[in-house]
């Protein structure tokens, strides 16, 4: 969900800290104390206005037809899903009162009663059949519900789903926004620009946009659940980082998403701001190309994964901010079970000879430039270690856009990739490690691991699901399919007069309980 | 005249065509395919497929390209591939903004520049020159993201006396405090080359007979210079004016992403990243439309200054 469109980071970083230098040689402080008159924010009522700084704008809220992690972000405010995941990481009921699973393919939902869209017409079960056929039908929907075979209404709060196929974590795929319910008689309306017009049964409601510059959303006065403590948001879409912070530091703004890493301690330490990190659900891995002739040798896996050490990447690349990763699913997604072999450059040493390559070998290491938390960083951090056992790594730095297209032809070596987003074990491990899956850009194959992606989404209980994406996580470390390096953190600087600012490991917010004073 | 303006605007076609050609081509090259981009990493070859099949991308080049031209003729610049607006009215949004800074940032070069230009060229050697020089290199060698910043940092964060970013709520105060830093920072390059070229030119023209001759009339000293100097020494500096507004429009790219500014030069960094066809195409043969048109303006405006020069 990192923002691709980071712009020259590595010059934008010289001049940062030359700035910062300049400043610190002035003996100035980094936060300003008289701030401009500009800051409205901070003068509203309790409750009051919360102004959010994003790197990027939404793309659309039509939901169905998302694009982007950030439409995503705010459709989340705007629009309630059947049911969502609670803080113990379980589906809690939402829009759906209660449901039952009859059997492996066929579930039957309650709609809560009263409940009205924000353009006044009542949710009822054919608004929900409507919304979750537009979702199976969008280009970027149907991933998640292809399995549906048919939704059928008993009456307005009582509708059946029925499956084409068992499939686990379906109720995993109905808790993500893309399946965040629409009102029908807005679709009707608004037609192609119903992504500009949304009306869901969310908190919040969009009250103004003005493309690539801000969004303004109000308290839902009709909401069914209890009622958010901010009377408005106001998104401002300011792509530069540098230019994000500097709005916090004069205090125009009360958030900002993904604030500079190196800003970390000196915003940990400040008496006027605040760094907010929770974990986020996104795992960043060191991969390999299997079809690269020396990268298919599991011996030159395993000898990689024993040297590259991820602990100094975390603690010292990310400032600590990530969370070292021991296998490939995060904590938020499923309890973490997985062993990894101990780090050990010798016995590293060994496998290299073990598989012909007693002198190591050259190899490319394919990166994105500022797409997930330090990136690029993270690559060269990891040259030392691997030259340590002989393997010569050539950096090849690019934006996100040339880096999936080359990624597509599987031209890279090795490569550093992340994947985040869903809480569905089975969307990340399959797109990635299963052998006929387009996105799988390692190259993957072993029908172990094909075989276990089949069997968890067939199982009839999420339980027993759970068991074999457990097992299939350890399998993968097990046959070096690639090095997990860490766990993602959702990272976020405020004024301190932010309250509960509280985002979801999915990286959305929930600004329910959010004041600011 | 009316004929020589005719002739210069006819020419400009085949050169757009030019251009949008070789932005086509550009684009083909640039590895990175829009589709893939937005559907994202767990997109099904089909989805991709058919993404690609809404935004024209499966049919061949040459035809993708005339299908270009036949709905530029009919005014229609297609819809951005990321939010759909049309490509249109997105520039028609973000024109203004991207006019506005150019015309703010080529007034504060033009009333700075001009001034001291002459200033340094009568005292000529002297503390002011010296310091002029000096001034001019540093800005001249500045980054626009780096000055930028620096602005920001001390105006805003610091003093707290401007808005960081962005374009201000409507009102005329509002509007004012935010395009000053933008402007300000946008204009050092063009103020550096004013600076400079009017302060030679200003000296050449100072070594002329006819100063001399008006001097030995007994005229004061500035009234040679401002009225019998200027308009002679103006003339070189107008057409690199003229060519530094065409970049100040085409150029401010660095300048709106840095200050959060709503214009083109934003919207093509923004369309680049995602490899929004259409944005990049729109925005880029208005650009190239733009200093087609500021250069036949220069052009003109020479030929007012200086009567020797006629066009037909």
């Amino acid at each position: 969900m990192r923002s691709a469109s980071r712009v020259g980071s590595g010059g934008r970083t010289i001049a940062l800290a030359l700035t910062f230098l300049l400043a610190a040689c002035s003996g100035a402080p980094s936060t300003a104390s008289n701030a401009p008159s500009a800051a409205a924010s901070s003068s509203a009522k309790a409750g009051g206005t919360l102004t959010i700084g994003t790197s990027t704008d939404v793309l659309t809220l039509d939901m169905a037809n998302y694009r982007s992690g950030q439409d995503w972000l705010v459709g989340s405010l705007i629009f309630d899903t059947l049911v969502a995941f609670g803080s113990d990481g379980q589906p809690n009921p939402s829009l759906a009162e209660s449901w039952k699973q009859i059997d492996p393919t066929t579930y039957q939902f309650t709609l809560r009663s009263g409940v009205k869209f924000q353009d006044g017409t009542p949710l009822n079960a054919a608004a929900v059949k409507a919304q979750l056929e537009r979702a199976a039908q969008g280009n970027f929907g149907k991933s998640y519900y292809f399995m549906i075979d048919k939704i059928t209404p008993t009456d307005d709060t009582h509708l059946t789903i029925n499956l084409k196929q068992p499939y686990a974590p379906f109720l995993n795929n109905l808790a993500i926004v893309t399946a965040g319910i629409e009102s029908p008689a807005s679709v009707q309306k608004y037609g192609d620009n119903v992504g500009r017009n949304p009306s869901g049964t969310g908190p919040f409601k969009l009250t103004n946009w003005v493309p690539g510059e801000s969004m303004t959303l109000e308290r839902n006065p009709d909401y069914w659940g209890t009622k958010p403590k901010l009377d408005k948001i106001v998104i401002k879409f300011i792509a530069d980082e540098s230019t994000r912070m500097a709005a916090l530091d004069a205090g125009e703004i009360d958030v900002v998403q993904n604030p500079p890493p190196d800003r970390a301690k000196d915003l940990r330490s400040s008496t006027k701001l605040q760094l907010i990190n929770g974990p986020y659900a996104q795992t960043i891995w060191l991969g390999f190309n299997s079809s690269n002739p020396i990268l298919s040798k599991l011996p030159v896996r395993q000898a990689i994964m024993a040297a590259a050490d991820p602990k100094p990447l975390v603690s010292d690349v990310t400032e600590g901010i990530a969370r070292q990763a021991t296998g490939f699913i995060p904590p938020e997604v499923m309890k973490d079970t997985v062993t990894r072999p101990a780090i050990d450059t010798a016995k590293a040493k060994q496998l290299l000879a073990s598989a012909g390559y007693p002198n190591g070998f050259t190899i490319d290491l394919w990166v994105t430039t500022g797409r997930y938390l330090r990136d690029k960083e993270i690559a060269q951090a990891l040259q030392a270690p691997l030259k340590a056992i002989g393997v010569n790594v050539n950096i090849k730095a690019m934006d996100y856009a040339a880096f999936s297209s080359g990624m597509g032809r599987r031209e890279a070596g090795l490569f550093i990739l992340g994947w985040g987003s869903t809480r569905n074990p089975d969307t990340m491990l399959r797109a990635n490690f299963y052998s006929k899956s387009a996105s799988n850009w390692s190259a993957y194959q072993n029908p172990k691991a094909d075989e276990l992606l089949d069997g968890a989404v067939n199982q009839s209980s999420y339980d027993a699901a759970t068991k074999m994406w457990a097992q299939l996580d350890q399998f993968l470390i097990d046959d070096a399919a690639g090095v997990p390096i860490y766990w993602s953190s959702a990272l976020y600087a405020a004024k301190k007069s932010v309250q509960n600012f509280v985002q979801t490991p999915l990286g959305l917010f929930d600004l329910n309980n959010t004041t600011v004073q | 005249m009316g004929a020589y303006i005719l002739r210069r605007l006819l020419v400009a076609i085949p050169l757009l065509l030019v251009v949008s050609i070789v932005v086509f081509l550009l684009m083909q090259l640039t590895p990175g395919d829009p589709a893939v981009l937005m559907l994202g990493q767990d997109a099904t070859p089909q989805s991709i497929a058919q993404l690609r099949n809404q935004f024209g991308l499966d049919l061949p080049l040459p035809q993708q390209y005339l299908l270009f031209l036949e709905n530029l003729l009919r005014g229609d610049l297609g819809r951005s591939f990321g939010t759909r607006l049309s490509v249109a009215g997105e520039l028609a949004r973000t024109w203004p903004a991207t006019l506005e800074l150019a015309v703010a940032a080529m007034a504060i070069a033009l009333a700075v520049g001009l001034p001291l230009g002459v200033i340094t060229a009568v005292g000529r050697g002297g503390v002011l020159d010296q310091i002029t020089r000096v001034v001019v290199l540093v800005t001249v060698s500045m980054p626009i993201f780096w000055s930028g910043l620096l602005l920001i940092y001390y105006f805003s964060v610091q003093l707290g006396w401007l808005p960081t970013s962005g374009r201000g709520d409507g009102t005329v105060e509002s509007e004012l405090s935010h395009l000053i830093l933008p402007a300000v920072s946008l204009s050092t390059f063009s103020l550096a080359v004013i600076v400079r070229l009017m302060r030679s030119s200003m000296l050449d023209v100072l070594g002329e007979d006819y100063i001399r001759t008006a001097r030995s009339k007994g005229l004061r000293t500035w009234t040679v210079i401002l009225r019998h100097g200027m308009k002679n020494a103006l003339i070189p500096v107008v057409t690199v004016a003229g060519l530094q507004f065409g970049q100040l429009l085409a150029g401010a790219a660095l300048t709106e992403t840095v200050f959060n500014w709503p214009g083109v030069g934003r919207l093509v960094v923004t369309a680049v990243f995602s490899r929004d066809y259409p944005t990049i195409r729109g925005a880029v043969l208005l650009i190239a439309t733009t200093f087609i048109i500021v250069n036949l303006l220069v052009d003109l405006v020479y030929a007012f200054l200086d009567p020797r020069i006629r066009y037909s």
